[in-house]
C-alpha cells in the first residue's frame, strides 16, 4: 500500500513508539520525515498555505500529545497522520463557512477521537491495498468516481460539490451515496 | 435518528470520513464517536478503506519556519510519559547496500562521469570552511532532546536511497550534513556540498561522508541568513574536493528553492 518502502514504514513507526514514550528528538525526526507528505495533503485539501501550515502544526502537536494512539496493526503510519490532520483540515474549512463560530466548540471533541486506539474486532481492512481501491473507484460510474475523489481530495461539502458541478444538490446526495455504498461492496469481495 | 442502525451509521460514518458530511449532522457525528462504539468502528473502518487515497497526494515540503514555531508550541506541554530506550539503528544488508551502490552507478552513468574503481577518501583543504567527521548514534540522539537541530534540506544521489539531511544548529552556528545510508566506493573521487548564493557564484560548504549517520559540521558562512534562498547542490569531484572551488564534477542533485530562515 503507498508509495513508502517497508523499510520507511518501519523507521517512521519506530519515530512514533518514542515519540509515545517522550523523545523530542524522535517527535523532531518526525516531523522531517513526514510533514512533506502530511503538509502536501493539507495542501491540496485547504489551498491556502496559511491555513496548510496552521493545520501542519495542530496535527503535529496533536501527534506529540497522544502518538500513543497510533496502533501499529492499522497499518500505514502516514495514512494514520494525513487522517488527524484531513479532519483538523476539514475543522479548518467548517469555520470558515460558520463565521458566528458556533461549530468551534466541538472542534476539540473531533480530535480527540481522531486518535483513539483501534478496537481489534474492527481490524478486518487494515491492510487494503491501493490497487484494489483503484480497481472498485474505477467501477464506479464516472460522475459517482468524480464525486468521491473532489470530495476527499478537495474537502468539499456536498453543496459545494453541486455548485460545482452544476447538478442538483440532491443528485450530488444521491451519487455520493450510491458511490460509498458501491464502494464498500466491492472492497469487501474477495 | 436511530444510530443503532448499522446502515445508517456506516452511511453516515463513510460520509463523515469523506467530508461530505457537514453542519449538525457531522457534529452529532463527532460526538458520537466518542460514545458509541458502533459509530467509533464504522469511522474507522472508513478511514482505513480510503486511507490509500490519503497516501497517493504529491509531498510537498512545507515552509521552514512552521518546524521550529510547531516544536516550541508543542514542547509547551510534556507529555507525561516514560523515557523509551532507544536502540541503536540496526546496520542494514550488505545486498541492499550493493543494490544502492548499483543505483548509484546507474546515476553516474547517465551524467557520464566514468571514475576509476578506487575507494573514496575523504579530506584535503580546499574547503573554505573547517570540517569534521563524527559518528551519531541513538544514544547522543536520545540525549539531544534539549538540543534539536532545524532541518534545511535533503540532497541525495539520483536512483538510490543515499541521501544527506542538511540542518541548522540550535544556535544558528553550524551547518549538520548526516549521512543516511552507506555508499560503496564506486571511483576514486568525493561528493561535495555546495550553497548556490543568489548572484554569486557556488560557495563550497563540505565533503560530505560517505558512511550511514557519519556527520559532517561545518560553521554557517556569513549571509547565509540573510535573506539568501537556501538551495544546495551536491557535486561529484576528485578526491579533496574541486580544484577550481567552483563545481567542477557532475551535479548529482539540486534542492528546490527554499525560504530563507
Amino acid at each position: 500500500m503507498g508509495r513508502h518502502s517497508s523499510e520507511d514504514l518501519d523507521r517512521v513507526r519506530k519515530l512514533l513508539d518514542q515519540v509515545a514514550h517522550g523523545s523530542k528528538a524522535a517527535f523532531a525526526a518526525l516531523y522531517d520525515e513526514t510533514s512533506p507528505y502530511v503538509y502536501g495533503a493539507l495542501l491540496r485539501l485547504l489551498r491556502n498555505p496559511q491555513w496548510a501550515t496552521e493545520a501542519l502544526q495542530d496535527c503535529y502537536i496533536r501527534v506529540w500529545q497522544h502518538a500513543d494512539g497510533y496502533a501499529a496493526e492499522r497499518g500505514d503510519p502516514y495514512g494514520w497522520l494525513i487522517g488527524i490532520a484531513r479532519y483538523r483540515a476539514l475543522d479548518l474549512l467548517r469555520a470558515q463557512t460558520d463565521r458566528a463560530g458556533r461549530l468551534a466548540e466541538n472542534a476539540s471533541d473531533l480530535r480527540d477521537a481522531a486518535v483513539v486506539p483501534k478496537n481489534p474486532e474492527t481490524e478486518t481492512l487494515t491492510l487494503i491495498d491501493l490497487e484494489h481501491l483503484q480497481r472498485c473507484l474505477a467501477h464506479l460510474p464516472a460522475a459517482q468516481r468524480e464525486c468521491l475523489l473532489l470530495g476527499y481530495y478537495e474537502g468539499h461539502s456536498n453543496q459545494e460539490l453541486a455548485d460545482r458541478l452544476h447538478l442538483p444538490l440532491g443528485t450530488v446526495k444521491a451519487w455520493i451515496r450510491r458511490g460509498l455504498v458501491r464502494l464498500r461492496s466491492c472492497m469487501e469481495e474477495p | 435518528m436511530n444510530y443503532d442502525k448499522p446502515e445508517l451509521v456506516s452511511l453516515l460514518a463513510s460520509q463523515y470520513v469523506l467530508g461530505t458530511l457537514r453542519g449538525p449532522a457531522r457534529r452529532r457525528l463527532e460526538r458520537l464517536r466518542i460514545s458509541h462504539p458502533q459509530v467509533q468502528e464504522a469511522v474507522q473502518f472508513w478511514e482505513d478503506l480510503l486511507q490509500p487515497l490519503a497516501l497517493q497526494i504529491d509531498a510537498i515540503k512545507p515552509p521552514l519556519p512552521a518546524r521550529a514555531q510547531m516544536l516550541a508550541r508543542a514542547f509547551e506541554f510534556a507529555p507525561l510519559r516514560q523515557p523509551a530506550p532507544i536502540a541503536a539503528a540496526p546496520r542494514r544488508r550488505r545486498r541492499d547496500a550493493l543494490r544502492r551502490s548499483v543505483g548509484f552507478l546507474a546515476a553516474a552513468s547517465v551524467i557520464g562521469v566514468m571514475l576509476v574503481l578506487g575507494a573514496i577518501s575523504l579530506g584535503g583543504g580546499r574547503l573554505s570552511f573547517p570540517a569534521s567527521h563524527q559518528r551519531a548514534d541513538s544514544a547522543e540522539l536520545a540525549n539531544a532532546d534539549s538540543m534539536l537541530p532545524i532541518y534545511l534540506a535533503r540532497v541525495g544521489i539520483p536512483t538510490s536511497s543515499m541521501g544527506w539531511m542538511i540542518s541548522l544548529s540550535p544556535d544558528h552556528r553550524s551547518l549538520s550534513i548526516v549521512a543516511s545510508d552507506d555508499l560503496y566506493s564506486v571511483g576514486r573521487g568525493t561528493v561535495q556540498l555546495w550553497w548556490l548564493r543568489n548572484g554569486s557564484t557556488p560557495m563550497p560548504l563540505a565533503i560530505l561522508g560517505t558512511e550511514r549517520d557519519s556527520t559532517v559540521t561545518v560553521t554557517v558562512p556569513p549571509d547565509f541568513e540573510s535573506g539568501q534562498s537556501l538551495v544546495f547542490a551536491i557535486s561529484l569531484e576528485p578526491s579533496g574536493g574541486s580544484p577550481t572551488g567552483l563545481p567542477s564534477g557532475a551535479v548529482l542533485d539540486r534542492t528546490e528553492r527554499d525560504e530563507a530562515i
